[in-house]
């Protein structure tokens, strides 16, 4: 797995390129909890050379949603392939972090949020 | 072009145990296999996602390679779904017994579970049963490749 880490004045944006498994989910959780003790509102994952996810990856997110969540922060996840999209659907995550088909429109929503969000 | 037909049916068996404990070079061996019978990428993510979460909860939850005992996968590719077999020696665990979670528009979402839970809605069947003090889970995936149902 390879991890690149963008910021941006709202948000950590964290581009994921390969596996995020049970192997490399301590990488993602060590880098996600550097995010949010930087203060930052936002957490955006680009997943859009993510190969794979399993459910340790899931918890990692989830634990990034925990914490934002309560202080009006969002996880966003960009650019999931179709095969991968669906773990998000049938868990019911889709629901919970705001799904954008790529990383432009998370970007472009976290410069102009819908409704003064 | 010529080219030769592939075999109807084939399967795979694995083992890790103490001395070989990779479940990484499993899941690789399991996706190498699914590539040589050139699923689609769906099965082979649902394929491997399977196995990674069963086996990951015996390693975990079931202290199977702590006791010294094995963890034994087969796979087999039939001609309309892949049928998977996972058995072993440790604690008694029904992974079709508790009922998948549901997880909540918002607020306290859930964690635990969610592994099996995908699982489950990946399956089209799951049959489980204990005999040898052995926990023994056989499974089929569906290869028409139809979109589970939401939580």
């Amino acid at each position: 797995m390879l991890l690149k880490v963008t910021d941006h004045p709202e948000a950590t944006i964290i581009h994921i390129k390969g596996r995020l498994d049970s192997a490399t989910a301590p990488e993602l959780e060590s880098q996600v909890l550097s995010s949010l003790e930087g203060g930052r509102q936002h957490l955006v994952l680009d997943f859009s050379e993510l190969e794979y996810i399993n459910s340790a990856g899931l918890r990692i997110l989830v634990l990034g949603y925990q914490r934002l969540h309560p202080l009006g922060g969002q996880v966003m996840v960009c650019g999931v392939k179709d095969y991968i999209a669906e773990v998000f659907d049938i868990s019911g995550y889709n629901r919970v972090f705001r799904m954008c088909p790529d990383l432009d429109q998370a970007i472009r929503y976290l410069s102009a949020p819908p409704d003064g969000q | 072009m010529t080219g030769e037909k592939q075999a109807a049916e084939a399967r795979i068996d694995l083992v890790i145990d103490q001395s070989k404990p990779d479940q990484g070079s499993l899941l690789a061996a399991i996706d190498g296999f699914a590539a040589a019978r050139a699923l689609s990428e769906t099965l082979r993510y649902r394929l491997g996602l399977i196995v990674d979460e069963l086996v990951t909860n015996c390693i975990v939850h079931g202290a199977c390679l702590s006791r010294g005992n094995e963890i034994r996968v087969t796979v087999e590719d039939r001609e309309n779904e892949l049928f998977v077999e996972i058995i072993d020696a440790g604690q008694t665990f029904d992974p079709t017994a508790t009922p998948p979670p549901q997880c909540p528009r918002t607020g306290q979402v859930a964690v635990g579970g969610v592994g099996l839970s995908l699982v489950r809605r990946f399956a089209e069947w799951a049959h489980y049963n204990r005999s040898d003090n052995r926990n023994h889970l056989r499974l089929s995936l569906k290869k028409n490749e139809k979109a589970p149902d939401a939580a």
